[in-house]
């Protein structure tokens, strides 16, 4: 789906990606993990297409691919001066009812008439995932999704981000500060080093996403926290 | 009517007649130039009640609205594109506020000149003047737009159209109104001076220089105060309206 060759990034002098080389697949779920200010969300801003001063080369496996870009803080991503409804199609040209199927599977039909002001940041990440879905996007970047809800509404958003991803398995790049998340989520784990970005280790999970708890869950997280704490020496 | 509204809307407004008419016993000034309240108030009734100012405030509030109106057409449209276009925006910043700068009064004569002393100087100079507010203000709104905004139009690839009806210009409707608010109160008073100055035989302002020149003092407080009425009373249909179309904006 996307190749990434040799891919670096500056910021005037300061550079922060070095020499990023990555081949995803289609339908992989991919979790990126690195120090807070490593250039995570610049490698993202740079897959989706939102920054395009970089060196190196990123091929996708066709043009115009659609994506969706999931923000850190939700109401980036919503209008606040239109609906739950017009929100989700955002002027685009979609089958209402497929609006309505995936509003009702997350329970966000009964607020389409809402405002976004009159919804939790939970729901409104929810809301931003599920425009993602109702668009078909094929390629979904989540910055930090769940970073600024509390653990009860992660856990619905989680549920239902998995519950939809599964059925549609769209091409997933996400952001994450929690190891947890990533281990429970992800086919790979991409640890990038502090700045310039570097990366430090990839891990692949065996039988991902498997219901109840992950076989070698702690394995896994040792592995992750392991590799950060080397990146962090080094 | 609760307690609050009877306090700001009976108490302290009589307590201020009260303070005048105390005033005017007290001979503090010439009761030529202070007269009794009681007098200002009858006469302010029976301007009222004989709707003698009905037509002149009408013709005010005819040629703020046209004026208003003209500078909406001109300025919003104008503003989005200065501040959405940032070449545009660099290349006329200086000019605009350096035109925006020169006080609009200095501009009688030329107005004049140009348009004679009829209905068309007076709103020409309004609509000169809150048009430079509004233009300016749109501007604003565009360049502060949360730039996510514009991450997500480009990452959705959101329809042009879509993009700037309702984003751009939705976007920047806070500022907008914003503007509209100190344009009103800055067009009434251009046209009120206009009315008194530039060749008028109508509308407010030439209703109190007339009261004036005649002498008739109380009749000119009177007219003040409907002045001021009218002014208040344009300010807050605008903030009215501005409450109901930007209802997003009381949550933050």
């Amino acid at each position: 789906m996307i190749e990434v060759k040799n891919l670096s990034k500056r910021f005037s002098k300061n550079a922060v990606l070095k020499g990023i080389n990555l081949s995803i697949k289609k339908g992989e779920f991919i979790s990126i993990i690195g120090p807070n200010g490593c250039g995570k969300t610049t490698l993202l801003k740079i897959l989706s297409g939102l920054d395009d001063h970089y060196l190196g080369h990123i091929k996708y496996s066709k043009e115009n691919i659609r994506k969706s870009f999931i923000f850190q803080n939700s109401d980036d991503s919503m209008l606040p001066w239109k609906t739950v409804l017009e929100n989700t199609s955002l002027g685009k040209k979609i089958s209402s009812k497929k609006v309505k199927t995936i509003l009702q599977k997350v329970d966000l039909w009964k607020f389409r008439k809402n405002y976004p002001y009159e919804l939790s940041g939970g729901m409104k990440q929810l809301l931003a995932i599920s425009r993602a879905f109702v668009y078909d996007s094929e390629l979904f970047l989540l910055d930090e999704p769940f970073s600024s809800l509390d653990h009860y509404m992660k856990t619905n958003v989680l549920k239902y981000l998995l519950e939809m991803w599964k059925e549609k398995r769209p091409t997933t790049i996400m952001i994450s500060h929690n190891i947890e998340d990533a281990v429970m989520m992800s086919d790979r784990i991409i640890i990038l080093s502090e700045r310039p970005a570097k990366i430090l280790n990839i891990i692949k999970i065996d039988n991902p996403r498997s219901k109840g708890t992950l076989p070698h869950f702690n394995k896994y997280h040792r592995e992750v926290l392991h590799t950060i704490k080397r990146g962090r020496v080094l | 009517m609760n307690y609050k509204r009877v306090i700001r809307y009976v108490l302290i407004p009589g307590l201020f007649f009260l303070v005048g008419t105390l005033i005017y016993y007290c001979k503090v000034f010439n009761p030529l130039m202070f007269p009794n309240p009681l007098l200002v108030g009858t006469e302010f009734f029976r301007i009222i009640i004989l709707q003698e100012t009905l037509s002149d405030m009408g013709l005010t509030f005819y040629r703020v609205l046209i004026g208003i109106a003209i500078s909406l057409v001109i300025g919003i449209p104008a503003g989005l594109a200065i501040g959405y276009f940032k070449k545009l925006y660099d290349s006329l910043e200086f000019i605009i506020d350096f035109l925006r700068s020169i006080p609009v009064t200095a501009l009688f004569p030329l107005t004049m000149l140009f348009f004679g002393i009829g209905d068309t100087a007076k709103i020409a100079l309004a609509a000169w003047l809150t048009t430079t507010i509004i233009l300016v203000n749109t501007s604003y709104g565009v360049r502060h737009l949360n730039k996510s905004y514009f991450n997500m139009a480009k990452v959705y690839n959101i329809p042009k159209p879509y993009f700037f009806k309702n984003i751009i210009f939705y976007g920047s409707l806070p500022h907008i109104f914003s503007g509209i608010r100190i344009a009103i109160s800055l067009c009434i008073i251009l046209i009120i001076v206009t009315e008194m100055f530039i060749g008028s035989v109508n509308g407010l302002g030439n209703a109190i220089i007339n009261a004036h020149l005649a002498y008739e003092i109380p009749k000119m407080y009177a007219l003040i105060i409907i002045t001021g009425i009218f002014g208040y009373a344009l300010n807050k249909v605008a903030s009215l309206i501005e409450k109901r179309v930007i209802h997003w904006t009381k949550q933050h």
